[in-house]
């Protein structure tokens, strides 16, 4: 394994150790009800001019957005891992066959 | 800076999309363009599709404010990709995103325009400005990251403002940008920390990618 990769891996570890630790001080000091900035001022906007927004599909319940999440971030990661070497590969970076 | 579905007027919803459309037609010529000879440019342009689908969904607690919200990732793209591939990997986003709750599918023009055009291009060309004038890639990228961000939320607030107050846009586009500011400034930092750290890193360990972007300066070493 590369340098860049290996720092690109820990960076990930780094990056989901923080998603983990701020989750679980926000759920622990009662942060759970924080909305949205987004949905705040379009609220407010929607109001102010008599519109009604509403969910494009369905809306996700708490638990079907995790469940969403953790589908989509596999399918995705099988194919970024697919691609890994494609991207990183000395070879492929220099536009020569790279296939993983 | 994602709009839902049933907030815009209708013709707004048809002008938005107009305009996204020929952005996305310019950028798909330019992928195909890229692409050839190139097996490293696709697979590193749907990475930067994961990334701004992850960065730009992902809500940040501001517990000052007491909300959340979230970066963009496009000036990012912008400066490894290209504007105009960003902005068709940035419409694919906005498409999926509709999926979790976030936006809707007559937005997605609007929200192009706002995340994927003003914010791309507006970071790109702060990135190209700064980088001409001499200063190092860190800033260059960073200063690229906060601006993009800042008038992506920008235009969302304009575009909320000509679509449901067209006789008052100036005074309902200052309400609804002071609304977002709280919360947004923040993370507008927060954007320019990590573009500029990415870009860096990439700089310094595959200066090779930022030429991606068909702009680059001399071996890309701040």
């Amino acid at each position: 394994m590369d340098n860049f990769t290996k720092n690109a891996l820990i960076g990930c570890a780094i990056t989901c150790a923080i998603v983990i630790v701020f989750f679980y001080v926000g759920s622990a000091l009662g942060f759970t009800d924080i909305a949205g900035t987004d949905g705040k001022v379009e609220g407010q906007a929607a109001e102010s001019g008599s519109k009604e927004a509403h969910a494009t599909w369905y809306e996700l319940s708490e638990n079907g957005e995790y469940v969403g999440f953790a589908l989509a971030g596999g399918f995705g990661g099988f194919i970024v891992g697919y691609t890994w070497t494609m991207v990183f590969d000395e070879a492929g970076s220099k536009g020569g066959k790279a296939l993983g | 800076m994602h709009i839902s579905d049933g907030i815009l007027e209708p013709q707004w919803i048809v002008f938005w999309w107009l305009v996204a459309l020929a952005f996305i037609a310019v950028g798909v010529y330019q992928i195909r363009k890229k692409s050839k000879g190139n097996p490293t440019y696709l697979p590193t342009l749907a990475l930067m599709g994961a990334a701004i689908f992850v960065i730009s969904v992902w809500h940040i607690p501001v517990p000052v404010t007491g909300s959340c919200s979230h970066p963009c990732g496009t000036p990012m793209s912008a400066i490894i990709v290209g504007p105009f591939p960003t902005v068709v990997v940035s419409a694919i986003a906005l498409f999926f995103q509709t999926f979790v709750g976030h936006g809707g599918i007559t937005t997605i023009g609007a929200n192009s325009i706002s995340m994927g055009i003003v914010g791309t291009f507006t970071g790109f060309g702060t990135w190209i400005a700064l980088r001409k004038f001499g200063v190092g890639i860190f800033w260059a990228a960073g200063m690229a990251g906060f601006v993009g961000d800042v008038l992506t939320y920008v235009t969302t607030a304009f575009e909320l403002a000509i679509s449901l107050h067209p006789e008052e846009i100036f005074r309902y586009w200052v309400i609804f940008a002071v609304g977002f500011v709280p919360t947004q400034l923040p993370l507008a930092i927060v954007e320019f920390v990590f573009t500029g750290l990415v870009v860096r890193y990439i700089a310094d360990v595959r200066p090779e990618m930022l030429k991606f972007s068909g702009f680059s300066f001399g071996s890309q070493v701040a």
